[in-house]
């Protein structure tokens, strides 16, 4: 299998493109969404998006702050505990990003659907509510008929709503691990990140550490995103943060707000940028902006324990680096 | 959390007839076999099974007369193993309905 | 009193679970409620988070999110949204769920999506001010056996019809789910900052059964936009008793009810 391992700026030039329909993380709002792959696609000023996002998180968060979405087609799109997400909150409000909802289930169905490659998915749920009834997308029908149309169950009689299928032309998911070839180990919960890398029709990967391959070989009934699926790995360390990774590090309590406070406004947004997007160039750079007292802060996780039959296998920044160099 | 550890002979207890039961693991792959045979003893009548590829364990209770329907995809053993004996006996015979899916 | 509002809420909500049930927790509130309720008399539900974190206690206070680290220390199990939300709720199978609302009306109807400055406009505009979505609160409502509404009583919040049904209650109330074959009953009740609402078992129309001890039967009406009737068999709720506040602070370490009344 080849060495699918690439940098940040090689995986969003060649696999990101203007209009194009980007896919990320299918983590939970808090959760291990691949946040600096979000970060160098505003870097690098990609805009008119069209967005499937199971949850919002920061990243798209971010990408709304930045004008870079048109479309936005999701299940949750706050932040939980740490509120409204003010940047997708204002693009939706003042019109600039179109916001379709569904529900948490019945987003990743439809990825279900898309790498089932069905015709169409049956719901009962997103159905009889306005979620069906009403859509942003075709804002004058009422109640709308191509969102969630109504159909007959073929064996019962009974109505039901179809979901479409999604295909994401690329989803870039965030995993714990991965190997230079893409086989991959997420610690946590999976949320919709297996069905999302069948759905898409490119995956890459970001990964918060690079493993031997025979860390695979060791535990195969935990490889849920196996390399055959997979177009590229990009290694990138903390690269969740201000949230969380499950194993490796705690959400940033303080950033979290303090992000979500810049993003309000397009002043804030600016001033955010200029620090946290622009203002690094390398992977020591990106970890010098968090700082070395608050990534130990944040490795101080009550989940740590999850890591430990791993650590034998985790590749150094070094041989990484002679990997990237091997290609 | 509530125990749940049982012995086998109350765990087969737990299927009546006229049920339909699934058992894991497929062909000769971890199929529950000694749950079978102790299910097989209590000789329960008119079970349904439902599996992709029921194996050893589906078998056993198709030979011992206690399964009048199988829903399935594949019902063999695979490679020199060959055929469920007990299932094709059963269906030969006429006391199994096989429904096929894939 | 040496309780909270929003503790009162939450032993309230929690004395609405029962032992052995399968039950699903939201975040923030209702996730507090229901480790509250598995401390303090319920120790056998089968609770679950739509992230399909299975055995889990929170552990350092109130988890931020659902894939939060706070309630991944101590899991048996991390399965998936589609096993959650769907094997387990969506089909039908989770006995009763716990779910917020921005805005609630009379039929138990919950919009967290948005609010508009004319809801009643055909045309989809874009919101005035836009909320989270429903996240799973929709599979909640479509397939729990029976489910909770928490929500913070305010005029503008209990309102005769809401902007956007983003997780459909009674619907036009009677037996309008019906028509839509939902696996789950409905809400069975609405525990708000000031008391308990439940509904006629004909018409499905919430109506006041319980007031919180600090407040009274006057404030809840004035609190309510639609016109709320009143139980005949309208009472005080129980105290939270010294045993059920020490089981709540138990799972609420960091204190988040007690900062916020």
């Amino acid at each position: 299998m080849p060495n699918k391992l690439i940098s940040m700026q090689e995986a969003v030039a060649k696999y990101t493109w203007d209009g194009m329909m980007y896919a990320h993380g299918a983590a939970l709002p808090v959760g291990s969404d691949s946040i600096a792959f979000g970060r160098e696609m505003v870097r690098q000023g990609r805009k008119n998006l069209h967005v499937i996002s199971n949850c919002c998180t920061q990243q798209l968060n971010l990408l709304c702050a930045a004008g870079a979405v048109d479309k936005i087609e999701i299940g949750f799109s706050g932040l939980e505990v740490y509120g409204f997400a003010n940047g997708l909150r204002r693009a939706v409000e003042n019109g600039k990003t179109i916001l379709e909802d569904y529900s948490n289930l019945t987003l990743p169905l439809r990825l279900l659907a898309g790498g089932m490659n069905w015709p169409f998915c049956p719901t009962i749920s997103s159905y009889g509510s306005d979620q069906q009834w009403r859509s942003a997308f075709h804002p004058d029908e009422y109640p709308a008929t191509s969102k969630i149309p109504e159909i007959t169950d073929p064996f019962t009689g009974r109505t039901c709503g179809a979901l479409s299928p999604l295909k994401p032309d690329v989803a870039v998911i965030h995993v714990t691990m991965a190997d230079i070839h893409g086989n991959a180990i997420m610690l946590g919960t999976e949320w919709s990140r297996y069905e999302l890398s069948r759905a898409a029709k490119k995956v890459v990967l970001q990964a918060d550490l690079i493993v031997d391959t025979a860390c695979m070989r060791q535990f195969p009934n935990l490889v849920r995103i196996p390399g055959i699926v997979v177009d590229a790995v990009v290694y990138w360390p903390m690269g969740v943060w201000p949230q969380c990774s499950t194993g490796l590090y705690d959400s940033d309590e303080e950033h979290m707000f303090y992000m979500n406070k810049m993003l309000k406004t397009e002043e804030g947004y600016e001033e955010y940028k200029r620090i946290y997007v622009d203002g690094y160039n390398t992977i020591e750079e990106y970890l010098e902006l968090i700082g070395e007292e608050k990534i130990a802060k944040l490795k101080n996780t009550t989940t740590a324990h999850l890591m430990d039959p791993y650590r034998k296998w985790i590749k150094s920044d070094e041989e990484i680096e002679e990997l990237m160099e091997g290609r | 959390m509530c125990r749940k550890v049982m012995p086998m002979a109350a765990a087969a207890e737990l299927v009546k007839d006229g049920q339909m039961l699934a058992l894991g693991g497929n062909a000769l792959h971890r199929t529950p076999a000694a749950y079978a045979h102790a299910l097989a003893r209590l000789k329960r009548f008119n079970l349904k099974i439902a599996g992709a590829a029921p194996g050893y364990a589906s078998d056993v209770l198709c030979a011992a007369g206690a399964v009048d329907t199988v829903y399935f995809g594949f019902f063999g053993f695979e490679n020199e193993y060959g055929l469920a004996a007990g299932f094709r006996k059963g269906c030969q015979e006429g006391r199994i309905k096989a429904i096929e899916g894939s | 009193m040496d309780y909270t509002r929003q503790e009162m809420m939450a032993i309230a909500t929690g004395r609405e679970i029962k032992d052995g049930e399968m039950a699903i927790f939201g975040v923030g509130l209702s996730m507090l409620a229901g480790y509250f309720a598995k401390r303090n008399h319920a120790p056998n539900i089968r609770d679950l988070t739509e992230g399909g974190v299975y055995g889990a206690f929170p552990v350092g206070g109130l988890p931020w999110g659902i894939e939060c680290n706070r309630i991944s220390s101590n899991a048996v199990s991390f399965t998936n949204a589609i096993d959650a939300l769907g094997f387990l709720v969506a089909s039908g199978r989770c006995d009763v769920g716990i779910i917020g609302a921005a805005q609630v009306d009379k039929y138990g109807n919950v919009n967290t999506t948005g609010l508009w400055a004319d809801p009643a406009n055909s045309r989809y505009l874009p919101p005035k001010v836009r909320l989270n979505g429903s996240g799973g609160a929709n599979e909640i409502a479509c397939g729990c056996k029976r489910f909770i509404i928490m929500a913070t009583h305010e005029k503008r919040r209990f309102v005769e019809k809401v902007d956007y049904i983003s997780s459909p209650g009674y619907l036009t109330g009677g037996n309008a789910r019906d028509r839509y074959n939902f696996p789950g009953g409905g809400p069975s009740v609405i525990i708000t900052s000031l008391g308990i609402l439940r509904p006629d078992p004909v018409t499905r129309e919430f109506i006041l059964t319980e007031y919180f001890p600090f407040s009274s039967v006057e404030e809840i009406k004035e609190n309510t936009g639609w016109n709320l009737k009143v139980s005949p068999e309208v009472r005080v709720t129980a105290e939270p008793t010294p045993e059920e506040l020490e089981n709540l602070r138990a799972v609420d370490v960091t204190g988040a009810l007690r900062k916020k009344s």
